[in-house]
């Protein structure tokens, strides 16, 4: 009785194993479609933010699709921010608020630049994404 | 071992697997930080550009807190906000007093932010931008008791507490913000 009994449940177990084969397959396959966000940090709060004319520069990246201040000093200061490319700046984002923008297409050997509009010492993360 | 011990013991390693493989996807669709500051140091840095003309009257960061920090639009779980093609989800108000939203503009940019308790009662809260030297667009954020917004010779409405304008870029963008109750305040920015 017991080889027949094994025989009869091999089938069902099977089954299981192609099911679970069939999923992992469609979680792996699937996974790369969804590109996730990768942030790059090139200004932290160790520092001031530089102030105008100065600024703060990323490195050229690509696929560039977003950009943000984030953990800023409180107050009404002017922030700054772009996407450029060599002598043109494509988007430029400019709020007293701590804010950022994300867009609908990346840019190609572009970077980021962040700065200060107001005089004084202030803080703030910029970053880009792609 | 029995055939109902293989079973249990098969669909456990089945489901311990399946679950590996949704813990192995989730890590690589998470977002992550790629770079530091560290990081960039050692990389090639390239030309800075000049930031050029900025696009609305720079603030001095010692602007006088002339309005409120009431703001509706944040009360009550937060709200949607339409203005024209533009549509603003308004977090609830954070413990700190700050405002959080998420605007998707028409052609599917998104800007997200927030505007502390402070900036917004100077009434000067606003986020400004330009794509490849077009227009200006200008959108901001008052409190519940400002009644006019002017940007140049431009009146603009107040909806549930946001207002947008688009500026050439000629065009005068100094901004006042003119308190209801009490019309002696008013804030400017650019005169």
């Amino acid at each position: 009785m017991e080889p027949a009994q094994f025989g009869i449940a091999r089938k069902p177990m099977l089954a299981l194993a192609v099911v679970a084969t069939m999923i992992l397959l469609v979680v792996t396959v699937s996974s790369p479609i969804v590109e996730a966000a990768t942030f790059h940090i090139y200004k932290t709060t160790v520092s001031p933010i530089a102030v105008t004319p100065s600024s703060n520069a990323s490195a050229t990246d690509n696929g560039l699709n977003g950009y943000n201040h984030q953990i800023c000093s409180s107050g009404s200061w002017t922030k700054w921010i772009s996407i450029s490319i060599p002598g043109h700046h494509l988007h430029t984002f400019q709020s007293t608020m701590c804010t950022g923008m994300g867009f609908d297409h990346g840019h190609d050997n572009s970077w980021s630049q962040c700065a200060s509009l107001t005089g004084g010492t202030w803080y703030a993360q910029c970053l880009y994404w792609h | 071992m029995k055939t109902y011990q293989r079973m249990v013991l098969m669909i456990g390693a089945i489901v311990g697997v399946i679950a590996g493989g949704f813990a192995v996807a989730a890590a690589v669709t998470n977002s992550s930080v790629a770079d530091t500051d560290d990081a960039v140091h050692n990389q090639v840095q390239p030309q800075a550009l000049p930031i050029g003309k900025p696009l609305l009257p720079v603030t001095d960061g010692r602007e006088p807190l002339l309005f409120s920090d009431n703001v509706a639009a944040s009360d009550s779980g937060g709200s949607t906000v339409t203005i024209g093609d533009t549509v603003i989800n308004v977090l609830p108000r954070a413990d700190d007093g700050s405002v959080h939203f998420s605007a998707t503009l028409a052609g599917g940019a998104i800007i997200d932010g927030y505007g502390d308790r402070d900036v917004i009662k100077t009434g000067l809260a606003y986020i400004a931008w330009q794509d490849h030297g077009g227009p200006i667009h200008i959108l901001g954020i008052v409190s519940d008791d400002v009644a006019e917004v002017v940007v140049g010779s431009h009146s603009i409405e107040i909806t549930n507490n946001f207002w947008y304008f688009v500026a050439d870029g000629d065009d005068d963008v100094s901004l006042v913000v003119v308190r209801g109750v009490d019309p002696s305040n008013v804030a400017r920015l650019g005169h």
